[in-house]
């Protein structure tokens, strides 16, 4: 096997280098690949372990190996027990945005009745949105739920399946038979009639089936209806209408744009022969934002995700994939980094107190607590407050350092929990729809108090009316006393004291405002009401307007602004907290590093195979960058991909062969000979062609033309 | 390094003589900066290069003239005219205090371009711009290496230099001793510490797809060897290996070999694709406990690029229990992919720069010469062509004579109307890099034509013993067969003009 690098695989020339497609046996393991016969007989009597593979590996140790074995498994069980509970809300939330269709789709499939002999399919629209990604795993659960309630073959053909309107019936009918034939040993009748055995596409197999088992439905879901040859379509569903006497067929169309497009593509023969209803979908935006919520944001959500991996996340979410399941598997990966190559992710065990956390510690482990930026800042504060002891404590002694990370843990879920709420409030306060994960951006970056929605709330609140305030408040506390399933918050308007005192204090005495206002018969305004006011309805000299309306402020309406004055400072202050990312040890809950996410989600393939012909010093430490791009230190291709650069469109090989030779080859005594000059040559033009970076131009003798150009 | 200059200042030389146009503007030619790195000796060579100017200005006028006495002005001659026009015009600017519409009426006003007059003179002059400096944006080096008229490349060609062959180009690799070994294993070594990681991914059903330049087949046969160790139990899990490199490569080899992994008794999968398929997963599913990674090398590779092939393997590789580590070369190889085939297809990509050479992946002396088109190589040139022919019956030499002259009279015609304008359509196809686009424009003979005029020579007499002398050309690679646009069969010989006015000589002596 040539795995022990070029040379092996360039002087033993190796059969298996270019077998198409072999099983893998070791070389160095056993000599002789073994036989698989006999494998097979001594696979029988050792008992499979279907854990094996799961255990096949382990985490790395980490901090330079030192890292105790058990927090290595402890991370690694981590990793299972929070991913598994994610994963868990993930699906159900997925199985309920779905559920809806579903059962519409198999009621729909039930209770439809096929008008006798008018050749009429019955059909549902599933109007999936623009989402194919997520297609498969609704039509996936689709089949599952038909096959268990509705009696009858169900199909779903892809249009990777059907090239051909043979290809598609031939699959059709496969796929229906085998539903059955695993456990009824009947299975072969069908196949024939009157002693002649029929072609696999012919209908009449589909016919006999269905009338073997009864069958009330024929099921034919379409997956990607789009992506079908509308022709082939129209010849699918004339075939259907003419078979409709004798199987009855029920079409299901997943359709990603809209029906009328659909309807557009489609012979109008064909159209003629469907009649049904259509179904919505709910459209991954909305259930993208509620997975969002659930298991980034919710507060039983073991793992955060940072602001900046989250918005390079939904960017990315909005602009190019629109998949959840891309965002799962981004989600899943950032869970994979943070307990595989975070030493500190032991301290998020939330099934173990801190104190038993604090003993796994190693000193390695306070090492590396002391490396985090959460800790300077932890130093840095302490310095400000001039508790200089402290600062010298943690940083010198161990045992203030675990009582400070020991208060850190027992605070974290706190804290969260606090900014949740806010969030929370502030979203139920605020007038018009919000933004719910942009929310999360900002509390996470710790902006939120400078946000819109903040300033749009507090800007409404001054020109509200006692009414409306008073409902503003009753809100606020409903949103406290009920809290929100969708974070995961129960109610804590136990908890709440002073914010929520003040709110209600202020409700009151509105509310007694409002009261003596009825009683007198004169509204209450506040100051910035009437100002408003006064500035619409004054057309010349508004400072004179102003101060007049300010000087027939009532006694009430004094008070009215004080008490909304109070209200916008509560408020304020409420919106203000500390930033999370300041928090100390934020690392062990809070996961925000963005580069592994984008190199492993969205590989710079061109860019990097460009960076390392153009660069080579990068990779190779053995040639040195000397600032010629020419420098015969590199490797041929790379010299040889320089040149190309700078030529035209067209390439002269001969000429470009000169210069090659005169770098690679050439006077010093370095040099190469010229056949072992054009070897590199050789390999590094046929390198450039794989590359797809020349190809062979006619248009003058020994010329190539160029496709590619850098950077573009 | 010396002439490796020389010969970029060839073409730059030429290029050289049309930049006044551009900075006429009082200064002299002795300005123009050429490159910033070869300033240190552009003191000495201008001069020469004016000197150089001066006959090339005589001799053009002579062309000049001569064009317009003779009234001669052919296609291919043009390319020699523009460059005389050139060297001409560049006298007139060098004059300081020139206008530049001046340029172009001086030029008109020699008395002896009456022919000229229909064109407008300045138009195809003023396309030509300088010489790009280093340091341009990217699209500004697409544009200036892109700009209309004829590039300009100078007409040497290879015929001077014996190309290498199989036997020498190997032997010469194995004598050649890589400068970077050290640094290329130290770069390998260094990916081998992702092993782990990778093994955790895999276990995480994430795919995983390694990019980057260089060869990763060794790389990715060492993790094969890191994952075999790291299972215990080699009868349920299984290493199954697919060359995607490898130019017969069907998808029902690779579903095949999985199976055989899978379940060893051999079953019969079937023939369609995806029915073989819908039977492995099922297979798979009655042993929960059987684990299959299939290794891919170059899963862009030409035999897996059809869409309906990544349909198949990117359903094969959601399966939880396959786990699939594929390697890519290609630098657009993410396009292969929708976002749906993406999606199922669930990879995690690793940039592996490694630079080991592609030795298995591809013969590097069959692509550079298909490159070069010679691909007729392959049977040991034109003396091989004429060895295999002398053991063959008068028949089939008559055949192959005929075969050739039909093949020079059609690379005639196709030269005569070739060189205007459909020759651009060089079509931007990187995915047929194999034979389809270079077969495109080759000349060749329709089969029918060839076994007409067979027939008229009393080579053969009917079509069965036709193709029994075809038969032996195809086993000898002396011919190839192809089908054009129409579907019409086409023949032709893999050899360049010049070799088979050669070989039709030795025929015919």
């Amino acid at each position: 096997m040539s795995v022990n690098g070029e040379t092996s695989s360039i002087t033993g020339f190796d059969a298996s280098d270019h077998q198409p497609a072999f099983i893998f046996t070791p070389s160095a393991i056993e000599g002789a690949p073994e036989r698989p016969a006999k494998r097979r007989r001594v696979g029988r009597t050792s008992a499979p372990d279907p854990t094996k593979h799961a255990q096949a590996f382990r985490f790395e140790r980490l901090l330079n190996g030192l890292e105790d074995t058990e927090c290595v498994g402890l991370r690694e069980e981590l990793f299972k027990r929070h991913w598994a509970k994610t994963e868990e809300r993930i699906q159900s939330i997925l199985g309920e945005s779905n559920e809806d269709t579903l059962t519409k789709v198999t009621s729909f499939v039930q209770d439809v009745a096929p008008t006798e002999g008018s050749g009429i399919v019955p059909t549902g629209f599933i109007v999936t949105g623009p989402n194919i990604a997520s297609q498969g795993l609704l039509f996936e659960q689709l089949s599952e739920r038909l096959k268990t309630e509705v009696n009858g073959p169900v199909v779903t053909l892809r249009s990777g399946d059907a090239a051909n309107l043979k290809a598609a019936l031939k699959q059709l009918i496969r796929d229906a038979t085998n539903q059955r034939a695993v456990n009824e040993d009947e299975g072969e009748g069908f196949f024939e009639r009157d002693g002649r055995k029929l072609l696999n596409y012919d209908l009449e197999i589909l016919h006999g089936f269905v009338k073997l088992h009864g069958s009330k439905r024929a099921i034919v879901a379409f997956q990607d209806s789009e992506a079908f040859d509308p022709g082939l379509l129209g010849d699918l569903i004339a075939l259907f209408s003419s078979w409709m006497n004798r199987i009855p067929f029920v079409l299901l169309f997943g359709i990603a744009t809209s029906i009328d497009l659909f309807r557009e593509r489609l012979p109008r023969a064909a159209t003629k022969c469907l009649f049904g209803a259509q179904f919505d979908v709910e459209q991954t935006s909305s259930v993208f934002e509620s997975v969002f919520l659930k298991v980034i944001a919710g507060s039983e959500a073991p793992l955060r995700l940072g602001p900046a991996l989250v918005s390079s996340l939904i960017e990315r979410q909005h602009n190019h994939v629109q998949s959840i399941q891309a965002f799962i598997s981004a989600l899943k990966y950032a869970y994979m980094c943070h307990f595989y190559a975070n030493p500190l992710s032991v301290l998020s065990d939330n099934e173990r107190d801190s104190k038993s956390l604090l003993k796994l510690l190693q000193s390695e482990h306070l090492e590396a607590i002391r490396m985090l930026p959460s800790f300077i800042k932890l130093v840095e504060n302490s310095v400000e407050k001039h508790e200089v002891t402290l600062a010298r404590g943690l940083l010198e002694d161990d045992k203030v350092l675990l009582r400070e990370v020991e208060k850190a843990l027992d605070s974290a879920t706190q804290r969260v929990i606090t900014i949740l709420r806010t969030m929370h409030v502030l979203s139920s306060a605020a007038t018009g729809p919000v933004e719910k994960i942009d929310l999360y951006v900002r509390a996470f970056k710790g902006s939120l108090s400078d946000s819109d929605t903040v300033r749009a709330v507090l800007d409404s609140i001054k020109r509200m009316a006692p009414d409306a305030l008073i409902a503003f408040i009753g809100r606020i506390t409903k949103a406290v006393e009920n809290g929100s399933p969708e974070l995961d918050l129960e109610g804590w308007l136990g908890e709440e004291t002073e914010f929520l005192k003040e709110i209600t204090d202020i409700q009151g005495e509105v509310t007694s405002l409002v009261e003596e206002a009825v009683e007198t018969g004169k509204p209450v305004r506040s100051q910035y009401a009437i100002h408003s006011q006064g500035l619409r309805t004054t057309v010349i000299a508004q400072k004179v307007q102003l101060s007049y309306e300010k000087s027939t402020l009532s006694k009430q309406d004094i008070k009215y602004t004080a008490l909304i004055d109070r209200m916008s400072n509560l408020l304020k202050e409420y919106f203000t907290f500390e930033h999370p990312q300041d928090l100390f040890l934020n690392e062990v809950w809070l996961y925000d590093s963005l580069s592994p996410y984008k190199e492993v989600f969205t590989p710079g393939s061109r860019l990097a195979i460009e960076q390392s012909l153009s660069a080579p010093y990068h990779y190779l430490p053995g040639c040195k960058d000397t600032g010629d791009a020419f420098s015969s230190s590199k490797p041929a291709t790379a010299i040889l991909y320089q040149m190309y650069l700078e030529s035209g469109s067209l390439i002269n090989v001969s000429d470009i062969w000169t210069a090659f030779f005169s770098i690679v080859g050439g006077e010093e005594s370095e040099g190469y000979d010229e056949r072992t000059a054009l070897m590199l040559f050789y390999r590094g033009l046929a390198d450039l062609k794989l590359l797809g970076m020349v190809k062979p131009s006619r248009k003058k003798v020994d010329h190539l033309a160029k496709s590619v150009w850098k950077g573009l | 390094m010396g002439s490796g200059r020389a010969s970029h200042s060839t073409n730059k030389g030429q290029t050289n003589g049309t930049t006044p146009v551009k900075r006429f503007q009082g200064k002299n030619l002795f300005s123009t900066p050429v490159k910033p790195n070869s300033a240190g000796d552009t003191n000495e060579t201008p001069r020469l290069e004016r000197h150089a100017d001066r006959s090339a200005r005589r001799k053009s006028t002579r062309t000049l003239i001569e064009r317009t006495i003779l009234g001669n002005t052919s296609d291919n001659d043009e390319e020699d005219e523009d460059i005389a026009h050139h060297i001409y015009d560049s006298e007139d600017e060098d004059e300081p205090g020139q206008e530049i519409e001046m340029n172009g009426e001086t030029s008109a006003s020699v008395p002896a371009t009456p022919s000229k007059r229909g064109r407008p003179k300045g138009s195809k002059n003023r396309q030509k711009s300088p010489t790009p400096t280093r340091d341009l944006p990217p699209h500004e080096v697409y544009f200036s290496q892109n700009r209309g008229g004829r590039s300009k490349t100078s007409d040497n060609n290879l015929s001077s230099l014996a190309l290498l062959d199989h036997e020498e180009y190997f032997a010469l690799v194995r004598s050649y001793e890589n400068p970077h070994s050290v640094d290329l294993d130290s770069l390998q070594k260094l990916y081998a510490t992702f092993f782990n990681q990778w093994l955790f991914e895999l276990s995480q059903d994430f795919n995983i797809c390694v990019y980057g330049w260089g060869s990763k087949r060794s790389l990715l046969m060492n993790f094969a060897e890191h994952i075999y160790k790291a299972q215990t139990d080699h009868i349920n899990n299984k290493i199954v290996v697919i060359n995607g490199y490898v130019q017969h490569l069907t998808i029902r080899d690779i579903l095949n070999t999985v199976a055989a992994a899978v379940s060893e008794s051999g079953a019969k999968l079937g023939s369609q694709p995806a029915e073989m398929l819908e039977k492995l997963i099922s297979t798979l599913e009655e042993d929960k406990t059987k684990n299959v990674t299939v290794m891919i090398h170059s899963i862009d590779g030409t035999a897996l690029r059809r869409p309906t092939t990544q349909i198949i393997l990117s359903r094969l590789s959601s399966h939880p229990q396959i786990h699939l580590v594929a390697s890519a070369d290609h630098p657009s190889f993410p396009l292969l992919w929708d976002s749906s085939l993406r999606s199922t297809f669930n990879f995690l990509f690793h940039d592996c720069t490694t630079f080991q050479p592609y030795t298995s992946e591809m013969d590097v002396v069959e692509e550079v010469h298909e490159l070069l088109g010679r691909s007729g190589r392959r049977v040991g040139g034109k003396e091989g062509v004429s060895f295999v022919l002398k053991s063959l019956p008068e028949n089939a030499k008559n055949l192959f004579r005929v075969l050739v002259g039909e093949q020079l009279a059609a690379m005639d015609e196709s030269i005569g109307t070739g060189f205007g304008g459909a020759d651009d359509d060089d079509d931007y196809d990187d995915n047929d890099r194999h034979t389809g686009n270079f077969g495109k424009n080759e000349p060749g003979v329709e089969y029918k034509v060839l076994y007409q005029k067979a027939c008229e020579e009393f080579i053969c007499s009917s079509e069965m013993s036709f193709r029994t002398l075809l038969k032996e050309f195809h086993d000898h690679q002396m011919i190839q067969s192809r089908k054009d646009v129409l579907g019409t069969e086409i023949l032709s010989v893999p050899f360049r003009k010049e070799e088979l006015e050669t070989i039709l000589e030795d025929i015919t002596s």
